[in-house]
């Protein structure tokens, strides 16, 4: 069996070797994280990245160190310590937000973890709005992980309330 | 008679959701290393349904 701390403990390393400012575990992984399995195919991770701005060569940095490593690329996923990982960058603020204040959590003694808050990804998964976002929504909801105060701060704050309000009938 | 049976079935649907609760709290608790083995398997398990829903219909579009 592979051992995602040591897929993780690279990602931290890519952070100390300046390839990538930060990032966050997200998506279903950070579902998975926070509740219960659900199928996917792939580690989610958002990164920051430290780009030249320029969207067609910001990922560069991450193919290069990774295959320098000897990590094979397989479709859109990295093989990193026998696990796929999908990077995905943060267009918005919402996104950016979500890296900034990430929570932190030890894996084992040695690798520290940065995953979404569950506010935030509930927040992200709203916006998304996809038929399997709004399913897990419902999980989080279920397992009831997520502060509803702090919720209802950031739907506010990126105008996602009133979505929220059309849609809560799908999340019971 | 009716009401025995009706008393059985709902300490049946009792009894199953209790244990539905109970493995998801169990699969809740596992180590995040395991979690994710299992949502891979899970992915996997989806797509060979899909594959075997599908592929009588393309096998039949194929014949005609």
């Amino acid at each position: 069996m592979a051992d995602i701390a040591k897929t993780i403990s690279v990602i931290n390393k890519m952070v100390v070797d300046e390839i990538i400012e930060n990032y966050a575990l997200g998506d279903a992984t950070a579902v998975i994280f926070y509740t219960e399995p659900i199928a996917t195919e792939d580690i989610n991770i958002f990164v920051h990245l430290n780009a030249d701005g320029n969207p067609l060569t910001e990922f560069q940095p991450i193919f290069d160190y990774l295959k320098d490593k000897n990590y094979k690329m397989q479709g859109e996923h990295f093989y990193v310590e026998g696990f796929p990982v999908q990077f995905l960058p943060t267009g918005t603020d919402l996104l950016n937000e979500a890296i900034e204040e990430a929570n932190e959590f030890q894996l084992t003694k040695e690798v520290i973890v940065r995953v979404v808050t569950s506010e935030h990804l509930v927040a992200i998964m709203l916006n998304t709005g996809r038929l399997k976002d709004y399913l897990r929504i419902g999980v989080f909801l279920q397992h009831e992980v997520v502060n509803l105060d702090d919720l209802q701060t950031i739907l506010s704050k990126y105008n996602l309330t009133e979505k929220w309000q059309e849609n809560i009938n799908k999340f019971q | 008679m009716k009401k025995e049976q009706l008393i059985s079935t709902e300490q049946l649907n009792d009894h199953l959701k209790s244990q539905k609760k109970s493995f998801r709290e169990h699969q809740r608790n596992l180590p995040f290393g395991e979690k994710m083995e299992i949502a891979f398997s899970l992915a996997k398990r989806d797509k060979t349904i899909q594959q075997a829903v599908l592929l009588p219909k393309t096998n039949k579009e194929k014949s005609f």
